[in-house]
């Protein structure tokens, strides 16, 4: 055949052996015309394949003018054979032509069929299986591989030859199976035909390039006129074509448009490495494993070459493939591990590569579906921006709705939502429409996500799922997906959104993704979207917060809890939501959450607001009988229940906003509850609760404590067995007289007057039980009502009884910092004041309260430059958190403040370390003798001496020898193993009491012998205050609380600072909270485990228990086998004897 | 030791005699070039581990039921002259392949080295015979070599088993043995170097907490193969059933009839929890702590069918194994407990014909 007809170089698709086969055989027969299998409209434009902007990995498209949805496409990589004829062709100026079938008819024939291309091929026989097996190979794919894409450029003049035999192979292949009907039988008679058509014009110097099992067909004998018959009457459909930017993931078998090729990467490397393919594979492996921090040297890749080769040989293949390599690198460079693995494939195997397409390519069918959209819907792209106002009730206002929502998704922001939509159930949209000229482009550029808007916007929304890491994140694409109209996106991001939550460690996120998904339902709702998808996964997410919360509640600090209490709230509202009416997602959901609520109420160990909390929401929803909430009540309040716990309870079940206030007033069951506690509390308690109280109380609005003192100024209706409220049941009677009033406000009745209201006291309800038995107080108690009057304060109402006595100064201390005129009239003003003021409240509160209500004066009043006078700061009570506030002062302190300051926090430091030093001395000591214990001493430490002198008693007189029954070694130097401390505390304003604290253990740790103890402080840089270690208060003022945080730097800076790893503890004191490079961070975390050092991460080192931290931080720590956790001062000395010895631990449990 | 007139049977014999027919067949069948000091080429190797049928009828059984994949790397690895490391959870048969691969490359599989803790240096370099020492000075009489040393004078494979459980410096005297491939005698001024054919194959627990893991100067060293769990759960669940059976046997349990049922259900919760992900592929769930290994699911079988046998009604049933899943799952009492509760609410409550054991699960996590 060679010479005299055609040059039919069968390949097969994307193959790069076939490729380098075509060019070389090109080049050797210099054909006059390339004829290429591909639909012959894109003859048209196949001439953009030479242009400069163009680059593969491309595809020509062919859709149906009136729809644009129906495409077909041909992908086209650098590697592929067609790719390589084609561009040989352009570059000589050879002309091209393409011989399948009519695009046209393609894409008619398979809507006929109703079936995906794909499918249709995979029923065919397949041939390569076929060739394979008849050569002893049990995968085609390796064997074509061996046989043709693993074979370097075929000598010169021999490069037909590999063709020839293909085709014989084929032919046999054919003849056994038969050929193939149907549409191949058409194709290959097109074929024919353009064949022949070719020859007419070029003789026979033509080159045909298509897929080796047709080359036996293009030879076969047939007439014009059979093949004529074989194309009559086929449908046909206008089509257009025009050329898009692929992507290697989409050439890849498993990402739908398959192209048949599962390493695109991989053949592309092989196509254009000149020579040594798989240690150039190797090198670019090593590269990027490097770059993602895996430490690979040339030693690596110089194994994984030799295994990869040696592995070839073993698997008799004449070259090491894509298997091989893979296996060396999981082996030798990745540990054996498939996790770096992935990233090899996904990078390298498969690959990033992105194609595109000069600007002169056809219009995309994208921008042709977008124009037909815009007529349809009748809106026009004008530049002028203009708001446009839409009524989601209206089928057209809808369409265009999801169609602007489409775009948005897409990159076109051609409309904005001009208002941000507060209330989720409305009708209404306004979009402020603007036609930018750029915005083309953007349409150009999303063309490769689809050939429609609806198709585009689909695929954009699930592959951004896929590469959303937070939950946030999710739950907001899953609500633009909504808006969109995407119902065919909403599984993939729903499916991403529950994995994503079933791995999440943090319990905040699940319970912030929670609300926002269950609002996106009740949207779905309204746009008559299929919602049980969302249901699903919102009810899933549900679960996992229940079964987290009450671990993630346990040891928290003020202001984590108040974060905590929050997504309390919000969980119970999406739950009334997920269980509301209608709603059959969950079933039992509302009951577990009870569940969940119970225990949390119940728990001790939990901050007293969380407790609070539930057991508001459970008292709300019913799940509470009265007798138990006050029982809860009762027991929180009690007086051996620290009264900042107190009332953190009573913050949290009151509720800090008017609403609990209003709730007080509404319900009086509620009041009751509160009333008759607050008389039950002994007098010296109550001054030691009523700064509290008063702090919750006071934030309620002046009208609602009016309000609520008058309710209580006429007494004993609040305890009386008559009470109304919220009783047991529905009052029929009362409920029909609003009936009326309310089928007049809804239009469906007119206006009546009303019957007459029964009178409140005649109703027939249930005495209110936990009351009946209290103390008759039908007449007002004097005592009760000056209590409630302080804790109202001075707006309970113009009659309050007259404060006597010390009540009025208590009073006014209580005003200044708590009552509204607080800043101004109250502490605002000027020092003396200030100063008379903390005098005051030490000689009426107790100690405790009195930290807290300067705290509350140094946070909301901003009071902390009064500390900045040296009088005012002999007047207040020291603490751990006035030691906080005087160190965030830092620089701005006065030199002469800075003496007193000195002494204030000297005072704080030698209290800590009479309560610390004994105990930490005594436990780690204990903790340095025992790890002490030498072993059996090795050769080189053999105190022969001694040794022999100790085994003198073994003496054997016949072998003139001692026998050393016991070596002794020259171990006295070594007796005292020093073992190394780094101490690594975040300097975050957060962590003030853990610095304070640290400080002193760091003191009473460097003054042990046997310990070499270094402290390491930091923010976004780095102190080592190691050399004032001796003097805590030195150490203190060398820090500077608050700014951002660098964990990674800090901890680069501890690992240069370890000597000997094994002997050495690193404590890292922190909230985790990381403003550096997070994997880095963990990666020297996981580096420093590996190399023996004794890793602790301490959350807090205070009373309070942990601050707000980063979970997942905490978590992937957890992974690497240091546990976070908050770790009080009178556990650190175990905490460090324990890693001192290396046992695990003693870590509390929650 | 053999005791004179009495005739003995090892317990358990070395591989090289209990396969000493397989492996001279193999010898006589294998024409394929094998490196200095093999008895057989790199194929047969695989062929011996893997199974197979040689020309001449007679059948290998294979050793390792695993991925072909594995067995190739493992051997082609030490046939490039790279120490191998075998990684894997507990039960994954590490000991097992470590063994069949020194008694088919160099007839020997006794160089051994048992990693502990307290292993010392002499273990993997060399002691020393200090009455010996003390009666005639430092000769290579007084020396103890360690199975390494042998290994190397007589180009054959050593084993390190457990690796990561060796001190650090002690696992470090291991690098100059593999990248040198000598060990220097300071006291003697020699050295003894390793001939051709020398290699070590070591086994780790990679799951392992709190050991010492491998310095990276070591690692460097090793090729790493990691033998995975079974596959598929039919497998596992196979594998579960007939370790079952012998050990219910061998400890006198009367036979349960009606396991199967139980057994699918703890492998499929070993397997969920163990992968990440609920068996029909659809939900992810959070992993443990602990290994969760096929050796595992077996004694919380056991136990289950011990309670049955001998407090139950003999009928093994989901709250015979509960408490025992747990036990396995919960190791750290903190997280696992979470995870575990999770798993229950999340996926075991909504799976049909499960009630039974989401009930018992949750009793025996009250």
């Amino acid at each position: 055949m060679s010479g005299t007809g055609p040059a039919l170089l069968g390949v097969r698709h994307h193959g790069p052996g076939s490729a380098r086969a075509v060019r070389a055989a090109l080049d050797l027969c210099e054909p006059r015309a390339v004829l290429v299998e591909g639909p012959p409209e894109a003859d048209a434009i196949v001439h953009l394949a030479d242009d400069e902007g163009m680059r593969p990995p491309v595809a020509l498209l062919a859709h149906a003018v009136d729809d644009p949805g129906r495409s077909v496409f041909w992908p086209l990589a650098a590697f592929s054979p067609e790719w390589t004829a084609i561009r040989w062709a352009l570059a000589r100026g050879v002309p091209v032509r393409f011989i399948d079938l009519p695009a046209a008819h393609t894409l008619a024939l398979r809507d006929q069929e109703q079936l995906p291309g794909e499918e249709s091929r995979k029923e065919r026989a397949d041939p390569l299986a076929a060739l394979a097996e008849a050569a002893g190979h049990d995968d085609p794919e390796r064997w074509w591989e061996d046989a043709v894409e693993h074979r370097g450029t075929p000598r010169a003049g021999d490069a037909l030859a590999p063709f020839h035999a293909l085709a014989e192979a084929m032919a046999e292949l054919r003849a056994a199976h038969g050929d193939t009907g149907g549409r191949d039988a058409a194709r290959e008679a097109h074929m024919r035909l353009k064949l022949r058509e070719a020859r007419r014009e070029f003789g026979d110097a033509v080159a045909v390039v298509c897929g080796a099992w047709h080359v036996p067909a293009l030879t076969g004998k047939r007439t014009v006129a059979a093949d004529r018959a074989e194309l009559k009457g086929l449908p046909k459909t206008r089509t257009e074509l025009s050329w898009v930017p692929w992507t290697h993931r989409r050439l890849a078998r498993h990402s739908g448009y398959g192209a048949g090729i599962e390493s695109p990467g991989w053949y592309g490397h092989l196509f254009h490495a000149p020579d040594r393919p798989v240690e150039r594979w190797m090198t670019e492996v090593a590269r990027l494993l490097r770059a993602e921090d895996h430490p690979v040297s040339p030693a690596h890749v110089i194994e994984a070459v030799r295994l990869a080769d040696t592995l070839a040989t073993l698997r008799g293949r004449p070259l090491a493939g894509l298997t091989e390599t893979l296996d060396a690198v999981r082996s030798v460079m990745c540990d054996g591990s498939d996790a770096p693995l992935t990233l090899v494939e996904e990078r390298l195997v498969i690959g990033d590569d992105l194609g595109e397409v000069p600007d002169s390519a056809p219009a995309t069918p994208l921008r042709r579906d977008l124009t037909r959209l815009q007529r349809t819907l009748r809106l026009k792209p004008e530049a002028a921006a203009r708001d446009r106002e839409l009524d989601l009730r209206k089928d057209t206002d809808a369409a265009r709705s999801r169609l602007l929502h489409r775009l948005r998704l897409l990159g076109v922001d051609w409309g904005e939502p001009s208002r941000p939509r507060g209330g989720t159930g409305t009708f209404r949209e306004t979009w402020r429409l603007c036609w930018e000229p750029e915005l083309s482009v953007r349409v150009a550029e999303a063309g490769s996500w689809g050939t429609t808007v609806e198709a585009a916007a689909t695929a954009k929304a699930e592959a951004e799922a896929a590469a959303t890491p937070a939950l946030a994140g999710l739950t907001a694409l899953a609500e633009r997906c909504l808006l969109a109209g995407l119902p065919d996106a909403l599984p993939t991001v729903m499916r991403v959104l529950a994995d994503r939550a079933a791995l999440d460690a943090d319990v905040a996120h699940l319970a912030s993704a929670l609300p926002a998904l269950v609002r996106s339902m009740r949207y779905g709702d309204v746009r008559r979207t299929d919602t049980a998808a969302l249901g699903e996964v919102a009810a899933g997410l549900a679960e996992r917060v229940f079964v987290g919360l009450p671990a993630a509640c346990a040891g928290l600090d003020a202001d984590a809890a108040a974060d905590m209490r929050g997504h309390l709230d919000a969980v119970h509202h999406a739950v009334g939501l997920l269980a509301g009416p209608g709603s059959a997602v969950a079933p039992g959901i509302r009951e577990r959450w009870a569940g969940v609520l119970r225990l949390l109420a119940g728990r001790d160990a939990l901050p007293g607001g969380i407790r609070g909390r539930a057991a508001r929401l459970l008292l709300d929803d019913g799940g509470l009988t009265q007798d138990r909430a006050a029982l809860l009540m009762g027991l929180a309040l009690s007086g051996a229940v620290a009264p900042v716990e107190a009332a953190a309870w009573i913050e949290g079940f009151l509720g800090d906003g008017d609403s609990g206030g209003m709730l007080l007033v509404h319900d009086e069951r509620l009041r009751g509850l509160v009333d008759s506690w607050l008389v039950s509390v002994p007098p010296p308690a109550f001054t030691g609760v009523l700064p509290l109280l008063r702090r919750t109380f006071s934030a309620y609005g002046a009208g609602v404590r009016r309000v609520l003192g008058e309710l209580i100024r006429r007494g004993g209706a609040v305890a009386s067995r008559d009470a109304s409220g919220f009783g047991a049941g529905v009052d029929e009677a009362r409920a029909a007289a609003v009936v009326p009033v309310l089928r007049v406000l809804l239009g469906v009745a007119d206006f009546s007057p009303a019957p007459p209201l029964p009178e409140p006291g005649a109703s027939p309800r249930t005495p209110l039980s936990s009351n009946a038995g209290r103390a008759d107080s039908s007449h007002p108690d004097p005592e009760r009502l000056r209590r409630w009057r302080l804790v109202l304060g001075g707006d309970g109402g113009g009659d309050s009884p007259a404060l006597r006595g010390d009540d009025v100064h208590m009073d006014r201390t209580l005003d200044a910092l708590y009552g509204d005129a607080r800043g101004s009239a109250g502490l605002g003003g000027s020092a003396p004041y200030v100063a008379r003021w903390l005098g005051d409240i030490r000689s009426y509160f107790p100690v405790s309260v009195v930290q807290v209500m300067q705290r509350d004066a140094i946070d909301r009043l901003g009071l902390s430059t009064l500390l900045l006078e040296p009088e005012m700061l002999e007047a207040v009570e020291a603490d751990v958190h006035l030691v906080g506030t005087l160190l965030s002062l830092g620089k701005v302190l006065p030199e002469t403040t800075r003496e007193t300051a000195r002494a204030v926090v000297r005072k704080v430091v030698q209290e800590l370390e009479k309560r610390l030093t004994q105990r930490t001395r005594a436990v780690v000591g204990g903790a340095l003798d025992r790890s002490a214990r030498v072993a059996r001493p090795r050769h080189r430490d053999i105190d022969w001496d001694r040794t022999i002198r100790a085994n003198l008693k073994n003496y054997l007189p016949a072998h003139r020898t001692v026998v050393p029954e016991r070596l002794v070694g020259h171990g006295r130097a070594a007796r005292s193993v020093r073992k190394e401390v780094i101490l690594c505390i975040d300097q975050s304003g957060s962590m003030a009491a853990s610095v304070v604290h640290a400080a002193v253990f760091g003191a009473v740790l460097a003054s042990m012998r046997s310990l070499d103890t270094r402290l390491v402080v930091f923010d976004t840089a780095v102190v080592d205050l190691t050399d004032q270690l001796a003097d805590p208060v030195e150490v203190l003022f060398g820090t500077q609380l608050g700014g951002g945080t660098d964990i990674n730097r800090a901890l680069a800076y501890c690992q240069s600072r370890i000597t000997r790893p094994a002997e050495t503890v690193v404590v890292l004191i922190s909230d985790l909270y990381e403003g550096g490079i997070r994997h880095e961070m963990i990666g020297r975390v996981a580096a420093m485990k590996a190399s023996g050092v004794c890793f602790v991460t301490l959350l807090a080192l205070s009373d309070e228990g942990a601050p707000a931290y980063d979970r997942e931080h905490a978590a992937a720590l957890a992974a690497l086998g240091t546990p976070a956790f908050a770790c009080t001062p009178d556990l650190f000395p175990e905490v460090m004897a324990a890693a001192l010895e290396k046992r695990p631990l003693p870590v509390p449990e929650p | 030791m053999t005791v004179p007139g009495i005739e003995t049977e090892a317990l358990r014999p070395h591989a090289e005699d209990a396969f000493a027919e397989e492996l001279k067949a193999l010898a006589a069948a294998d024409d394929r070039p094998r490196p200095e000091r093999w008895r057989l080429s790199p194929w047969a190797v695989a062929t011996y581990l893997l199974g197979g049928t040689l020309p001449d009828g007679m059948v290998i059984t294979p050793k390792y039921v695993g991925p072909r994949r594995t067995v190739e790397v493992a051997v082609t690895t030490l046939a490039t002259d790279r120490a191998l490391l075998l990684l894997g959870v507990p039960g994954t048969a590490k000991t097992w392949v470590s063994e069949h691969l020194a008694a088919a490359v160099s007839g020997d599989s006794t160089l051994l080295v048992q990693g502990t803790a307290g292993t010392p240096e002499e273990a993997m370099r060399y002691g020393w015979n200090y009455a010996r020492l003390l009666a005639e000075g430092p000769s290579r009489a007084a020396l103890v070599p360690s199975p390494v040393m042998r290994a190397m004078a007589a180009g054959a494979t050593v084993r390190v088993e457990e690796l990561t459980r060796i001190p650090a410096d002690v696992q470090d005297t291991l690098i100059t043995a593999l990248s040198e491939r000598t060990l220097p005698i300071p006291e003697l001024g020699e050295e003894v170097q390793a001939v051709r054919g020398f290699n070590l194959i070591a086994t780790a627990n990679d799951r392992d907490r709190g050991v010492n893991e491998l310095s990276s100067a070591l690692r460097r060293r090793f090729n790493t193969v990691v033998l995975p769990l079974p596959a598929t759960a039919e497998a596992e669940v196979d594998i579960v059933a007939r370790r079952v059976d012998q050990i219910g046997r061998s400890l006198d349990l009367p036979a349960v009839p009606d396991g199967a049922a139980e057994i699918r259900r703890v492998v499929t919760v070993f397997r969920e929890l163990r992968d990440g992900v609920t068996a029909d592929g659809r939900t992810k769930v959070k992993s443990p702590s602990g290994t969760l290994s096929t050796a595992e699911a077996i004694s919380v079988v056991t136990g289950g069918l011990a309670l049955a046998a001998h407090f139950g009604d003999g009928v093994l049933r989901a709250g015979d194994v509960a408490a025992g899943i747990q036990g396995a799952v919960v190791r750290d009492p903190a997280a696992d407990r979470l995870v575990w509760q999770e798993y229950l609410e999340t996926v075991v409550r909504e799976r049909d014909g499960w009630k039974d054991f989401y009930r018992a699960c949750r009793e025996a996590a009250a």
